[in-house]
C-alpha cells in the first residue's frame, strides 16, 4: 500500500510531464509548418458593403456602398489623401431610391521638416476622447450626410472633413495646431452628388490645440475656437490610465451660447455660458470583454422643464427636431451611453457588441445590439435597434418597432 | 587550526559568489541579444492555431525605439492585415496606449489589458528590455530541449515584475548559458497560475546580431491553443522622437 502511495503520484507527474511534452512538439510542429505571409503597407484600401434593413410598419430598403481612401507619396516631402463613400439605397418604391456620395477627405500635405507640417484641403479633423459624444468636436458639427448604423462610431467613418488650412508643430513632448477653416457656402446642399461646402465650411472658424506630455501618463490637450458670428469656445481633453485595465476619460467644453432651442427657432436671445461635458470610463476584461459607461451633459440643451415646455408646443418641437436631426449635439441636457463589446464570443471570430443610449430627461432609451462574423476579407454582420419612449420623447418619436439590418462587408 | 579553517572557507565563499554570473546582468545580456541597439523596424505576422487548425492572422509593423533615459522601448504598430484593420496603429509608450483608426481619425487611449489582436496581448508583440522592468534571481542551470529542438545548457531565471506597466506579473526564462540567446519562457499570472508559455527560435544574423525570427506560443490553460509569431523585414530606421505621441498618429506612414 505505502509503495503506492509513493509511486501513483510520480506516475501522474510522469504522465503529465510526457504530456506537456508532447503538447510543446505539437505546438513547434504547427511552427514548422506555418507558411511565411508576406503584405507590405499599401496606399488603396476599399470597402464594398451590402445592407438589407427590415422592420415592422416601415418599407423594406436595400443599401449597397463604395468607400474608398488612398493615400500616398507626391513627392520627398509631400502626400496625398483621398477619401469618398458613395451610399445608395433601394426602395420598394423606386420613386424613393436615393445615391449619396460623402467626399470625405481629399488633401495633400507638406512636410518642411520632421517637426512642421502644412496641409491644405478637405479634412476629417477629430478630437474628443468620448465615444458616445464629443463637445470638443467643434468641426464635426452637421457633417454627417448618411447615416448608415446607430453605433457612434459609424457616424465620425462616414462625415464629411472640412476644407481647411491646417499647420502642426510638433515637440519631443507635444504638438500645436492651427486650423483655419473658411466660410464656403451658407446652407448644406442635399443633392446627392454635392459635395456640400455648406455643410462642412457654413462659417469661418480658427481652431487652435495644444497637447503637452504632463507627466509620462499625462497627456492633456487645450483648444481654442474662434467662428465667426459665435464667442470663443473653449475646449480640453485628458485620458488617464488608472490601472492594467482601466482607462478614465473626461472631455469638457464651454463658452458663451445661446440656447440650442433659440438657436434652431432663429429667437433674438442673449448668449451665456454653458458647460459641455463628457465623463467615462472604459474597462477591459482579461477575456476579450471591453466595457464603456459614459455620462454625458449640454448645459445649452433643454433641461426637463424647457423639454416639456419645446414638446407641448408642435411648431417648436418640430423646428427644434428638424434643426437638430443631422447633429450629434445632445437633443436634452443630460444623457448616459453604455458599450459593451465581446470579442471572439463563444466562438472564434464571432464579436459581439451592445449599445445603450438613455435620455436622463425624458427617460427615451435606444438599443442596439450587433453580431459580426468574420471571414477572411469579409465581415457578415446582423444588427437590430429599437428605440423605447412616449411619442415626442428623445428616442421614442418615430419609428419603435424593432428594426433588423443585415450587413455583408468585403474589405480589399 | 579551527579559525584558519573557518576563514579559508569564507574566503572560498567570497570567491565563488564573485565567480557565480549575476542574475539581473545575465537578463540585460540576454535583452541586448533580443533587441537591438538602435531604433528598427521589423514585420510580425502572427498566426493562432486551435487544435491544429489555422485561424485568424495579422500582419503587423512594429517600430521600436529605445527611451533615452529609462532605456525601455516605445513602439508604433501599424496594421497590415487583415485587411479590415489596415492601417490602424497603436502607439506604446510605457503604460500609455494610444489606438488609431484612420477611417474615424479617433484616436483613443486604451489599457494594455485591452485586446486589439487574437490571443496575443499588445504586450507580446512590442520590444521589450526584461532587465528595466523585472528583478531576476537565478534559481538554477538545466538541460532544457529548445525550440529548435536541441539539448541546451541554460541558465533558469525567476523574474519578478517591478512596476504595475507590464504584462506579466512573474516570468521563468531559460538563458543558453553558451550564448544568452534566450531559449524559452513561461508567463504568470500575479495568482500565480500560468498564462503562456513561449519557445524563442530560428536565430539567424538580423540588424546587427544574431536574434530570434520566430517565437511560438502556447496558452497556459489549452495547449492546443497555439500562436506563431514570425519576424522578417528587419530594418534600421530613424524615428524621430517626435512621432511617438498621440498627436503624430494621423501623419504616421512609416515606410
Amino acid at each position: 500500500m505505502m509503495v503506492w502511495r509513493i509511486l501513483l503520484p510520480a506516475l501522474a507527474a510522469g504522465l503529465a510531464c510526457a504530456a506537456a511534452l508532447a503538447d510543446d512538439e505539437m505546438a513547434l510542429q504547427l511552427a514548422d509548418q506555418a507558411a511565411q505571409v508576406s503584405e507590405k503597407p499599401r496606399d488603396v484600401s476599399v470597402l464594398l458593403e451590402s445592407a438589407l434593413l427590415v422592420g415592422a410598419g416601415q418599407p423594406g430598403m436595400q443599401r449597397q456602398s463604395v468607400d474608398v481612401r488612398w493615400n500616398g507619396r507626391l513627392g520627398q516631402d509631400w502626400q496625398g489623401v483621398l477619401a469618398d463613400r458613395v451610399d445608395s439605397r433601394f426602395f420598394d418604391a423606386p420613386a424613393r431610391n436615393q445615391t449619396v456620395n460623402t467626399l470625405k477627405e481629399a488633401y495633400v500635405s507638406r512636410t518642411i521638416d520632421e517637426r512642421r507640417i502644412l496641409d491644405l484641403g478637405r479634412i476629417n479633423t477629430r478630437y474628443g476622447v468620448g465615444y458616445g459624444y464629443n463637445p470638443t468636436d467643434f468641426l464635426g458639427q452637421g457633417t454627417v450626410r448618411s447615416v448608415v448604423s446607430a453605433d457612434q462610431e459609424s457616424w465620425r467613418q462616414n462625415r464629411l472633413g472640412n476644407v481647411m488650412l491646417r499647420w502642426q508643430n510638433l515637440w519631443d513632448s507635444g504638438s500645436l495646431t492651427a486650423i483655419w477653416s473658411p466660410r464656403l457656402a451658407g446652407q448644406p446642399d442635399n443633392r446627392g452628388s454635392s459635395p456640400d461646402w455648406g455643410a462642412s465650411n457654413p462659417r469661418d472658424r480658427l481652431l487652435l490645440v495644444l497637447s503637452q506630455h504632463l507627466t509620462p501618463t499625462l497627456y492633456p490637450q487645450w483648444m481654442l475656437l474662434n467662428e465667426q458670428d459665435g464667442s470663443p469656445q473653449l475646449g480640453f481633453n485628458l485620458s488617464w490610465g488608472f490601472d492594467n485595465a482601466t482607462v478614465l476619460y473626461l472631455e469638457w467644453a464651454g463658452g458663451r451660447q445661446q440656447r440650442m432651442v433659440d438657436r434652431a427657432l432663429a429667437a433674438d436671445t442673449p448668449s451665456v455660458w454653458h458647460n459641455r461635458s463628457t465623463v467615462g470610463i472604459n474597462w477591459s476584461s482579461a477575456g476579450k470583454l471591453n466595457w464603456i459607461v459614459e455620462w454625458q451633459f449640454d448645459g445649452a440643451a433643454p433641461d426637463r422643464q424647457d423639454w416639456q415646455a419645446v414638446q407641448a408646443n408642435p411648431a417648436q418641437y418640430g423646428a427644434y427636431r428638424a434643426a437638430m436631426a443631422n447633429s450629434s449635439d445632445l437633443l436634452t441636457r443630460r444623457s448616459a451611453m453604455v458599450r459593451a463589446a465581446w470579442q471572439d464570443a463563444m466562438i472564434d471570430k464571432l464579436d459581439l457588441v451592445a449599445i445603450y443610449n438613455l435620455d436622463l430627461i425624458d427617460h427615451s432609451a435606444s438599443h442596439w445590439l450587433e453580431a459580426r462574423y468574420h471571414l477572411g476579407a469579409c465581415d457578415l454582420a446582423l444588427q437590430w435597434q429599437q428605440n423605447r419612449g412616449g411619442a415626442l420623447s428623445h428616442y421614442g418619436a418615430g419609428n419603435t418597432a424593432a428594426i433588423w439590418q443585415l450587413v455583408f462587408d468585403y474589405f480589399y | 587550526m579551527k579559525t584558519w579553517l573557518l576563514s579559508l572557507c569564507g574566503w572560498l565563499w567570497c570567491a565563488l559568489a564573485l565567480a557565480a554570473p549575476d542574475a539581473q546582468q545575465i537578463l540585460a545580456q540576454s535583452d541586448a541579444v533580443r533587441n537591438p541597439d538602435r531604433p528598427f523596424s521589423l514585420t510580425v505576422s502572427l498566426t493562432e492555431y486551435k487544435d491544429g487548425a489555422a485561424g485568424e492572422s495579422n500582419t503587423l509593423v512594429v517600430y521600436s525605439k529605445a527611451e533615452a533615459q529609462s532605456g525601455q522601448f516605445r513602439s508604433l504598430i501599424r496594421f497590415l492585415l487583415p485587411r479590415r484593420d489596415a492601417g490602424k496603429l497603436m502607439l506604446k509608450n510605457g503604460n500609455e496606449l494610444w489606438f488609431y483608426d484612420p477611417s474615424s481619425k479617433a484616436s483613443i487611449a486604451i489599457s494594455p489589458q485591452q485586446r486589439l489582436m487574437g490571443q496575443a496581448s499588445n504586450g507580446d508583440v512590442v520590444t521589450v528590455n526584461l532587465a528595466r522592468d523585472y528583478r531576476a534571481t537565478q534559481v538554477s542551470e538545466e538541460v532544457i530541449k529548445d525550440g529548435d529542438r536541441q539539448m541546451r545548457h541554460c541558465y533558469k531565471l525567476r523574474l519578478v515584475a517591478q512596476n504595475d506597466s507590464v504584462t506579466y506579473h512573474a516570468i521563468d526564462l531559460w538563458v543558453d548559458v553558451d550564448n544568452l540567446r534566450s531559449r524559452k519562457a513561461l508567463f504568470y499570472a500575479e495568482s500565480g497560475s500560468l498564462l503562456k508559455q513561449a519557445y524563442y527560435r530560428g536565430y539567424a544574423q538580423v540588424l546587427g546580431g544574431t536574434r530570434p525570427t520566430e517565437t511560438v506560443i502556447i496558452d497556459g490553460l489549452n495547449p492546443r491553443w497555439v500562436t506563431v509569431m514570425r519576424y522578417s523585414n528587419h530594418a534600421w530606421r530613424d524615428i524621430p522622437e517626435a512621432w511617438l505621441q498621440r498627436d503624430y498618429l494621423p501623419r504616421f506612414r512609416g515606410e
